[in-house]
């Protein structure tokens, strides 16, 4: 094993295999960092040129591409409350205010070391689960995920502290919005109001940009003031970040599994790991009410998870052959295309390959983390740009990204449709992320519902895994009841 | 002598019309040259990314853009799944001859073959480019299942499918029909993927697939069995045939025809230009496909990715195997219907 673990490494420090690995981080980084362009649409279209190079290319190329995108999105959605992916919206709560403070080279540097570690913690456990693997995989059915999916809802009322019935109306809400289009498993047409535009639904890519980015803007432009506007960039603020991140070593690790455990099970989707991670440590960390005012460890919990998840996510991939998501499929096509056999055969066949693709993995998260650090500085200069030149700014960004999700006119008035909503929300103190959750988790929700009454009928309800996960959300609710009157009682 | 002058009369009009289609051929050729060079080609798959539509359009992809004249950029996207994409591609997919789709034949044309009420396309509008026919699909079925199969006193079979029609659907409804399975449709997986995952977990016992690379591997872990196959592969040699496996209980009349007609089983994997192409880019790209698939290079990486059994389709043959698909008499259709009502099939309906 320690050989391969060698001949991975030097095959994939040659100079035509590393500058591969350069462009496709290169790559990866700049698709990650606009919003709408990064994630499965820019590995598509980059997959037929990795799809002609020879293995060790292909996998230093692709890996690159696909493992940093949740590294590069923290800029926008630290700067300007502009999610640069599905990855980096829970990022949004507490990196946004912590650049309105003037602290976003503080939020930036903390969020990209907690990429680097959870990426490198990913990579590591994308080995050492082998032997647990399958039956890890195979205790979870469709029941199991469904119950996933509620537990992900419940958390809104952790979310949003202080509002948990609008929390978890915004979450039901934001069920709903997810609903609208054709059911593909009936063929239903919901909610299109005629449009044919409507079939293929709302794209998350519109909702979480008219929930987070335009109400900001309109909030900026309305106070006619900056993004930093409390105090000014501080100079020690990359370090201090750094410094944070080891400080909080132990959140770091945590989310990092709570990201593998996301990629492990097929089904969830890359997009929920950050939501998890953030709500995981709102529940389980001291002085939880400063979350969502700037507290850095909302910007490491998520972050150090979205980049643990991208070798969460090859485990299946490589280990059974089966991609869990878009991204991971591809990957797939692009690996056997180069002649690799992912499956239970990879690790007596290949195992050269599978470590270099772990070494890729490790090297690309730390290629990341570097390169956006050296962009901080100027990257964050933006918080203090006039209103003047940042409104026209964000919004040409947003319409941008909105547009280049589907190319589609229509995709323009959705999102200025859902932009007045979202402001509506935010000027009356409605909790916003619930509801993007509630869009993201819908359909999977719906899903696993489905295929668990079609495989079990009523009888899924009493799968050890079902009442298991159903305790944890009762505790979920009643957690920060018990623990808010424990402090009434102290306080007393 | 009057036939001799005939015959050089015959022969000089046969070589001045060659010369002509060569010269039309080669102006053709370098107008198509002119306006491909430089520009992206774009392949829509109507489906989500690692199945088998998927696979197939990728690596027909790979190569077409060495073949098209003007060599362009040939880049991949996924839209949907097949109804709903091909609903949403037939209105708003330019037909500038860069963007092409493709389809399922089974997920496509089955529901508009059965006047589904959720359709909104017509495949016989699009410009047919060609086809890849990945060879018959394999039922596969835990080994532990088997018993269960054929007695109706225990659990059914579960049988993972997707939401759209699928020929291996109408496999499992003739064994169910014909054979007496025990079986149970579990619908709605968003992709095949999926439901090998389903199968890995012991959520579903059965499914269906064309592909080789997943017949091998599941067959190889040893607690699986390749069934049937719905003709003979040479590829799967030992897997028995779907007519061996009826035997005399083959059935004959409506039953018969409902199998042979479900999800336009004579279509695989289809090419297709959206509606209003004009008739030079379907010609460009027809040849530029036929040529990708004679050319060394796809031969093997189809051999290697989509099994053996993958042949080409060329877009005439193609087209003319859809129009037969969706024409199927209305006693068979409301065969088909009753089936997929029977065995809790989804029909593609909408409130409309």
């Amino acid at each position: 094993m320690f050989e391969a673990a060698v001949h991975g490494l030097t095959q994939l420090m040659q100079p035509v295999p590393l500058g591969w690995l350069v462009l496709g981080v290169a790559l990866g980084l700049w698709g990650g960092a606009l919003p709408g362009v990064g994630g499965p649409a820019q590995l598509a279209v980059l997959l037929p040129f990795a799809m002609l190079m020879t293995p060790i290319n292909a996998i230093a190329f692709l890996i690159g591409v696909a493992s940093v995108g949740n590294t590069g999105n923290t800029f926008t959605s630290v700067l300007v409350a502009v999610p640069g992916g599905s990855g980096s919206q829970a990022t949004i709560l507490d990196g946004y205010p912590m650049a309105r403070r003037g602290e976003a080279k503080r939020a930036l540097s903390a969020s990209f070391m907690a990429s680097m570690l959870g990426g490198i913690i990913g990579a590591f456990f994308l080995f050492a689960s082998v032997p647990i693997l399958k039956p890890l995989i195979r205790s979870f059915g469709s029941p199991e995920l469904f119950m996933f999916t509620i537990w992900g809802i419940s958390m809104v009322g952790i979310l949003s502290a202080g509002a948990p019935i609008k929390g978890l109306t915004a979450g039901i809400l934001g069920v709903l919005v997810s609903t609208i289009g054709q059911d593909e498993k009936s063929g239903v047409i919901r909610f299109d109001v005629g449009e044919p535009y409507l079939w293929n639904g709302i794209s998350i890519v519109l909702v979480s940009l008219s929930v987070f980015a335009i109400p900001e803007v309109i909030a900026m432009a309305t106070r006619r003031g900056k993004v930093a506007e409390l105090t000014p960039l501080g100079e020690t603020g990359i370090w201090q970040g750094i410094k944070d991140t080891f400080i909080h070593w132990k959140l770091v690790i945590r989310c990092s599994l709570v990201g593998v455990w996301v990629g492990i099970l097929p089904g969830l989707g890359s997009s929920v790991a950050d939501w998890f991670a953030y709500a995981h440590a709102r529940q389980t960390e001291k002085n939880p009410e400063s979350f969502g005012t700037g507290d850095v460890r909302g910007v490491i919990a998520p972050e150090s998870s979205n980049n643990a998840k991208e070798g969460g996510d090859l485990i299946p991939t490589l280990f059974f052959g089966i991609p869990g998501g878009s991204s991971a499929a591809l990957l797939l096509i692009g690996f056997v295309a180069v002649g690799l056999k992912p499956g239970p055969d990879i690790i007596n066949t290949q195992l050269d390959s599978v470590f270099a693709i772990i070494w890729a993995l490790v090297l690309s998260q730390v290629l990341a983390s570097i390169l956006c650090w050296a962009f901080i500085k100027p990257a964050a200069q933006i918080c203090v740009l006039s209103f003047h030149i940042l409104v026209p700014l964000i919004v040409a960004l947003s319409l941008l990204s909105a547009f280049a999700a589907n190319f589609a006119i229509e995709d323009i008035f959705t999102l200025l449709a859902l932009s007045v909503m979202g402001f509506i929300m935010k000027k009356y103190g409605w909790p916003r992320a619930p509801f993007v959750l509630g869009v993201i988790l819908g359909p999977k929700m719906e899903l696993y519902l489905w295929l668990s009454v079609a495989r079990y009928d009523m009888g899924w309800l009493l799968h050890p895994g079902v009442i298991a996960l159903g305790l944890l959300i009762i505790g979920t609710f009643a957690y920060p009841v018990w623990r808010d009157a424990r402090a009434r009682r102290a306080a007393a | 002598m009057e036939r001799r002058r005939h015959f050089i009369g015959r022969t000089c009009v046969r070589a001045l019309a060659v010369v002509v289609m060569a010269a039309l051929s080669a102006v053709g050729s370098a107008a198509a040259q002119e306006y491909y060079k430089g520009k992206v080609f774009t392949v829509v798959v109507a489906s989500k990314a690692g199945g088998g539509t998927d696979t197939t359009a990728r690596v027909v992809a790979r190569y077409w853009g060495d073949h098209i004249p003007g060599k362009p950029k040939v880049v991949v996207r996924n839209k949907g799944v097949q109804v709903s994409a091909a609903n949403e591609l037939q209105h708003s997919t330019r037909p500038d001859g860069l963007t092409v789709a493709v389809f399922a034949g089974a997920g496509s044309l089955g529901p508009v073959a059965r006047k589904a009420k959720g359709v909104r396309y017509n495949p016989l509008d699009w410009g047919i480019v060609g086809s890849v026919d990945r060879g018959p699909s394999i039922m596969i079925l835990r080994k532990s299942a088997h018993e269960r199969l054929y007695d109706k006193s225990k659990p059914p079979v579960t049988i993972g499918s997707v939401s759209t029609d699928r020929e291996q659907d109408a496999i499992a409804v003739l064994g169910g029909e014909a054979l007496g399975w025990n079986i149970k449709f579990v619908l709605g997986y968003p992709s095949s993927n999926q439901i090998y995952l389903a199968y890995e977990r012991g959520e579903v016992d059965m499914f269906g697939s064309g592909t080789a690379d997943i017949i091998e591997r599941f067959v190889k872990e040893g607690h699986t069995i390749a069934l049937l196959s719905e003709v003979a592969r040479p590829d799967f040699k030992n897997v028995p045939t779907l007519e061996a496996v009826l035997g005399n209980k083959k059935p004959t009349g409506l039953l018969w025809k409902a199998y042979r007609s479900w999800g336009a089983g004579a279509v695989d994997k289809y090419f297709a230009l959206p509606p209003k192409s004009k008739p030079e880019h379907l010609n460009t790209l027809r040849e530029s496909f036929m040529a990708t698939m004679r050319s060394a290079d796809f031969t093997k990486a189809a051999a290697d990715q989509l099994g053996e059994g993958a042949t080409p389709v060329n877009g005439q043959e193609t087209h003319e195997r859809i129009e037969a698909a969706l024409h199927i008499p209305d006693d068979v259709i409301a065969t088909i219907r009753t089936l997929r009502q029977k065995y809790g099939l989804p029909q593609v309906t909408s409130k409309k």
